[in-house]
């Protein structure tokens, strides 16, 4: 633990610490330095840690960095996809031990130049003192860290190394082995036609899905918030509380709902509304991909809106009347002062969290499996005709088991998410700087 | 056209708008609720007003040697109810790390994570069964609980800095000078009057574990363990018998609580949200 | 002095990861493995060794349905009256227990035996997961010999077989007569009784690939080109002349307004039981279900004639594995012996009402209600076993396009050319078999 303090205190005729001595020392085991520079029972600490997680982990490193290089020798005995996740594990631990060495030597060092400069190390009591002040956040933050780099960090790197392997049907453990392949699957994506059609239309599609159904939701949300927040509405809290309700019904449960009521032949859409107001035989709603594309983005903007009315809500409440009045003094018309006033704040104040609404449409899973299964078919890809990227991936993983392809598709998905929301996040005042301690 | 007349028209415009969107939210609801009561299994026989309308449905779930939604409730309400606190206690200490102190990735480090998390990883679902299995927690509830209490750090913590961020320092200093410690800071100062947005993010890790059926899926494996979820989804994902009465069943049932909640909690979100999410 | 200190650190790296690929680590599953992993010592070592390594229990996995658990169960406890080997069972879905098994099997969390049709054969061999079984000749001629055929794959037989499944006619008696012979009087008597407005239909067939094979099939459409007993993955004949003939006269059905066009096997079930429609085409799982609703109105008959033949069926038969992970697989073979014994396969046709493959069961069934079952099975033909099967079932999407108004030559066409090259990127046609 860090204990260094910035305090000098002179005294006279200290020995004097070689810090490269106490570097290197420290570098041959841990806490050598540290003994070196009379800091016995911090170096000892060290020096038992290092011993204890090297006996505890060896043998499991030692198996995992072999089994993420070779991916295994022997079909049936090795396990592939097992020995590339203890790989994984093993790159985590040594990470967190080489930052934890790293951390040892570079105080091993430090100290020693501290000490020949005269400077009193302090009591053990004040040390446990100064170290928790100083490290009182990277303690608080510790526990958090490790859950998120075991939920988020490293299944994302176990795609990303499928991405690179040639996972399939045909390349299953325990009959065979799993292999390396470099760049193959993004090449395939690129040049075998089926891939690059499908890629292309569904790509499409998906944006355009993204783009009109998240802004439809945010239209929606924001006319009703507006409407709601007209000082002349009575009855404001029972229509909050009504048109809200979406949001309050558990999200599948409603796909499915509606999946049921869009039924072509015996949903009560085409049954109980489309046939007896216009007659025919109904609506093509699951069979027609533009229809079903129709039908998506409505149900979306109803699953949906609740949400950015329940924001926009709060922060139409929080401007002040003064700016309105001021507005009305100038004789702004209502068209103007909506335009200048109420939409600048409310977009403002909310960016962030509509980027986020964006990205999750793009990777909203839910609806359109649930809904239709991405279906209905359509010739010359094999992805169906309202598939977005994301539920293509799960059909390649779950129906056809092309494992390695669905990483390929899920790491440029990412990519492109990514990158839109690190620009617009750049653009709003997210990475402004405060804090003070 | 007078003033008056014309806000009059106005205000019925509105009004109509209104009754409009009730319609359209509550026909679907409605509807649901009227399949539950249908006897029968399928879908096309059933109508919104069933002609001998039955309870059924509601008795298989509770009477039903077969049936396991009572466990599959009580495990769901431990999910939810342990992610909800944790996710509490986890993201609220990490947003004040984030909002109060100056360390070492501070800066880009939630974004970091905000960002990697928009990387679908569901192929990956194997690796994180694989990795329980290493911990020997597959198959479990614990399990489980982790893996929503460390995903959903990046979005909630983000958004409770959002919302720490605009509780005045001078009120930290105050207390600091009084002698109080980092612990006590946070605990007697930052954290009552960071209550909206903690409902908010209680709220939200409530129900994320609450429908989610995907992960379970994965990660449970025999029936006692399975959240409700899952258990509603197996019933109309049979490739042979979909159970469709039945599940809107067991739904509303679920879906009733949660609505309750929901509008209860209805002040506490609002404002939560606008001063977490607009502060980011 | 920066480069150098990389290129160092490179040279390091390097060595560091030869010297790792090169010695191989001790793993901690290797002796747990392939103690079962070596299939030819299984049978020697067996006999010597039963009683040394009894397991205390054995642990099965049984489709997901509430018959399943009835007719399992009973088994289960008479095997343990037997042996003293406790059965503990799990319900999972049979499309979904392959794919389980490849995540639970290596952590030990699999079942020593599960169960699958044989269309699935396939994917469970390319991925290694399930074990021979070693059958004496005595034992061999307890099953019919379709069977056995099903389930063997490369010389080696993986199942024991449980029952024989095809689809054959239902009619309600109560609307038509008797079951009309031909594909034309199907259409003629349709025509007679439909009324869609009232959900009143002559014949409904769901909309599968699996039901509307045999429209195919009769004309001369195949899956695979097939030469002493191996399938030729690269001559699919689902596209042929005869295929689109056979669905053309599908088609008719569909553009008279006869099947409604978003027709799911959930509806049809649902409208025949109402006593809605004359005839539809549907297997032994249904019989319990139509009995129960329509008493002694429903009877049943082989499809009809197509192509001047009675139309031939997909004949699937479901099967007990044993799990490449299971550790005591002699004692699951057993078990799976046990459980398709001529004693336990009756107890099966008993609870079920499917059919076992056995012959001895099969003479003594008389039960009217069978007869379009037992008359179906010899025209059928088995669904090929070879893991590219898989992406066979995308015809569903040919059937799909055919319901939305689609032209036939071209739906069939595109969909065979996809399902090659999906076969061609999945590595199905490049794979060594």
């Amino acid at each position: 633990m860090p204990q260094h303090q910035e305090q000098k205190k002179l005294t006279n005729n200290q020995k004097k610490f070689n810090p490269n001595v106490a570097m290197v020392l420290s570098i041959l085991l841990a806490g050598l330095g540290q003994i070196y520079n009379k800091r016995y029972m911090k170096g000892i600490s060290f020096v038992i840690l290092e011993i204890a997680f090297i006996l505890a982990t060896f043998d499991f490193l030692w198996l995992g960095l072999w089994g993420i290089i070779t991916l295994g020798t022997i079909p049936g005995v090795d396990h592939s996809i097992y020995l590339l996740v203890y790989g994984i594990v093993s790159l985590i631990l040594i990470t967190f031990a080489i930052m934890l060495y790293i951390f040892n030597v570079r105080d091993a060092r430090k100290q020693a130049i501290l000490l020949n400069n005269g400077w009193q190390p302090p009591t053990f009591k004040q040390a446990i003192k100064n170290s928790y002040d100083k490290a009182f956040p990277y303690i608080m933050t510790a526990p958090g860290l490790v859950l998120l780099i075991f939920t988020v960090v490293f299944p994302l790197l176990f795609a990303v190394a499928l991405a690179f392997t040639n996972y399939d049907l045909y390349n299953s453990p325990p009959r065979n082995l799993v292999e390396w392949i470099g760049f193959n699957n993004f090449k395939d994506l690129a040049t075998v036609p089926i891939w690059q059609n499908t890629f292309i239309s569904v790509f499409s599609w998906t944006i355009i899905w993204t783009v009109v159904a998240t802004s439809f939701q945010i239209v929606v949300g924001l006319i009703l918030a507006v409407l709601v927040n007209d000082k002349r509405v009575k009855f404001k809290k029972t229509i909050r509380t009504i048109l809200i309700l979406p949001w309050a019904v558990p999200g599948f449960v409603s796909i499915l709902i509606f999946a049921a009521m869009f039924n072509d032949e015996f949903g009560a859409i085409n049954r109980d509304i489309i046939i007896p107001l216009i007659g025919g035989n109904g609506l093509p709603w699951l069979t027609d991909p533009t229809y079903t594309k129709i039908v998506l983005i409505m149900i979306q903007t109803w699953l949906g809106y609740p949400f950015v009315f329940a924001l926009f809500s709060g922060v139409l409440q929080s401007i002040s009347s003064e700016w309105y009045e001021a507005a009305e003094v100038d004789g702004a018309t209502r068209l103007q002062k909506f335009r200048n006033i109420t939409l600048p704040h409310v977009l403002f104040a909310t960016a962030p969290l509509l980027i986020i609404q964006y990205t999750t449409n793009f990777n909203n899973f839910n609806i359109i499996y649930l809904f239709n299964e991405g279906g209905p078919a359509v010739q010359g890809q094999n992805a169906g005709g309202t598939d977005i990227l994301i539920s293509w991936v799960y059909k390649l993983t779950f129906d056809t088991n092309n494992y390695s392809m669905a990483a390929a598709i899920s790491l440029i998905i990412g990519l492109i998410v990514s990158v839109f929301a690190f620009f617009q996040f750049r653009r709003t005042n997210s990475f402004k700087e405060e804090g003070n301690i | 056209m007078s003033p008056k007349l014309k806000s009059a028209l106005e205000l019925t415009g509105i009004y109509a708008i209104f009754v409009f969107m009730t319609v359209i939210i509550l026909y679907p609801i409605v509807w649901a609720i009227g399949m539950s009561l249908n006897p029968g299994q399928s879908l096309y026989s059933s109508s919104i007003i069933p002609e001998n309308w039955s309870l059924e449905h509601y008795k298989w779930l509770f009477t039903d040697p077969r049936s396991n939604y009572v466990t599959w409730y009580k495990n769901s309400m431990i999910v939810s109810g342990c992610a909800a606190l944790f996710s509490v206690i986890m993201t609220s200490v990490v947003a004040f790390s984030f909002s109060r102190y100056k360390f070492v990735g501070r800066t880009s480090a939630l974004y970091t994570f905000l960002i990697l998390q928009m990387f679908p990883v569901m192929m990956a679902m194997v690796a994180l069964y694989i990795f329980l299995h290493l911990v020997g927690l597959l198959d479990s509830l614990t399990g489980l609980i982790l893996i929503y209490v460390g995903s959903q750090i990046p979005f909630n913590a983000w958004l409770v800095k959002g919302y720490l961020d605009t509780i005045p320092r001078e009120l930290d200093e105050a207390a600091r000078i009084d002698g109080a410690g980092h612990f006590t800071v946070f605990w007697r100062i930052v954290l009552p009057l960071a209550k909206p947005i903690l409902a908010v993010v209680a709220l939200f890790n409530f129900m994320t574990p609450l429908f989610d059926f995907i992960l379970p899926s994965i990660v449970l494996n025999s029936p006692e363990n399975y959240t409700i979820a899952l258990g509603l989804f197996n019933f109309i994902n049979d490739q042979f018998s979909n159970n469709f009465t039945r599940f809107t069943a067991g739904a509303i049932l679920i879906a009733i609580p949660v609505a309750v909640v929901y509008l209860f909690l209805q002040r506490y979100l609002i404002s939560g949200l606008t001063a977490g999410g607009t502060k980011g | 002095m920066l480069k150098q200190k990389t290129l160092w650190g490179l040279l390091l790296m390097v060595a560091f990861v030869l010297l790792l690929a090169a010695c191989a680590p001790e793993r901690e599953g290797a002796e747990e493995t392939t103690g079962n992993g070596e299939e030819a010592d299984g049978t020697e070592g067996t006999e010597e060794s039963e009683e040394a390594d009894k397991p205390e229990e054995l642990v099965v996995w049984i489709n997901d349905e509430d018959i399943a658990e009835d007719v399992s169960t009973e088994m289960f406890d008479r095997y343990t009256e037997e042996t003293g080997i406790e059965i503990s069972y799990r319900r999972v879905a049979m499309p979904d227990q392959v794919e389980e098994l490849a995540l639970a099997g290596p952590t030990g969390d699999g079942p020593d035996l599960f169960f699958q049709p044989q269309d699935r054969l396939g994917d469970v061999i390319a991925q290694g997961l399930a074990l021979p079984i070693n059958y004496t000749e005595e034992e061999m001629n307890g099953f019919t010999d379709v069977a056995i055929d099903a389930f063997t794959y490369d010389g080696d037989v993986y199942g024991a077989p449980v029952a024989v499944e095809t689809y054959f006619a239902f009619y309600n008696k109560d609307i038509i007569e008797s079951a009309p012979e031909t594909i034309d009087e199907v259409l003629e008597m349709s025509k007679e009784v439909t009324d869609a407005s009232n959900d009143q239909y002559g014949f409904l067939v769901s909309p599968e690939f699996y039901y509307l094979y045999s429209f195919m099939n009769a004309y001369g459409g195949y899956v695979f080109g097939e030469e002493d007993g191996v399938y030729d993955p690269s001559d699919i004949g689902l596209d042929n002349e005869g295929a689109i003939e056979g669905l053309t006269k599908y088609q008719e059905f569909l553009n008279e307004g006869l099947i409604p066009k978003t027709l799911t096997v959930d509806v049809l079930d649902g409208l025949f039981t109402e006593g809605k429609v004359g005839m539809v085409f549907s297997g032994p799982w249904n019989m319990p279900i139509y009995k129960e609703a329509l008493g002694d109105s429903v009877a049943t008959a082989p499809l009809p004639a197509m192509n001047g033949e009675t139309a031939p069926s997909f004949i699937g038969v479901k099967s007990w594995l044993v799990s490449y992970y299971s550790d005591h697989p002699e004692w699951a073979e057993d078990l799976a012996k046990f459980m398709t014994n001529d004693e336990n396969s009756q107890v099966y046709y008993d609870v079920t009402g499917e059919l076992p493959p056995r012959p001895e069961i099969l003479d003594a069934v008389d039960d009217p209600m069978y007869a379009g079952y037992t008359e179906q099975v010899p025209h059928g033909t088995p669904m090929p076993n070879i893991p590219q099967m898989a992406q066979v079932w995308d015809m569903d999407v040919a059937i799909e396009l055919i319901n939305n108004n689609a032209d036939v030559e071209e739906a069939l066409t595109d969909t065979v050319q996809n399902i090659k090259d999906n076969m061609d990127v999945s590595g199905g046609l490049s794979a060594d078999e």
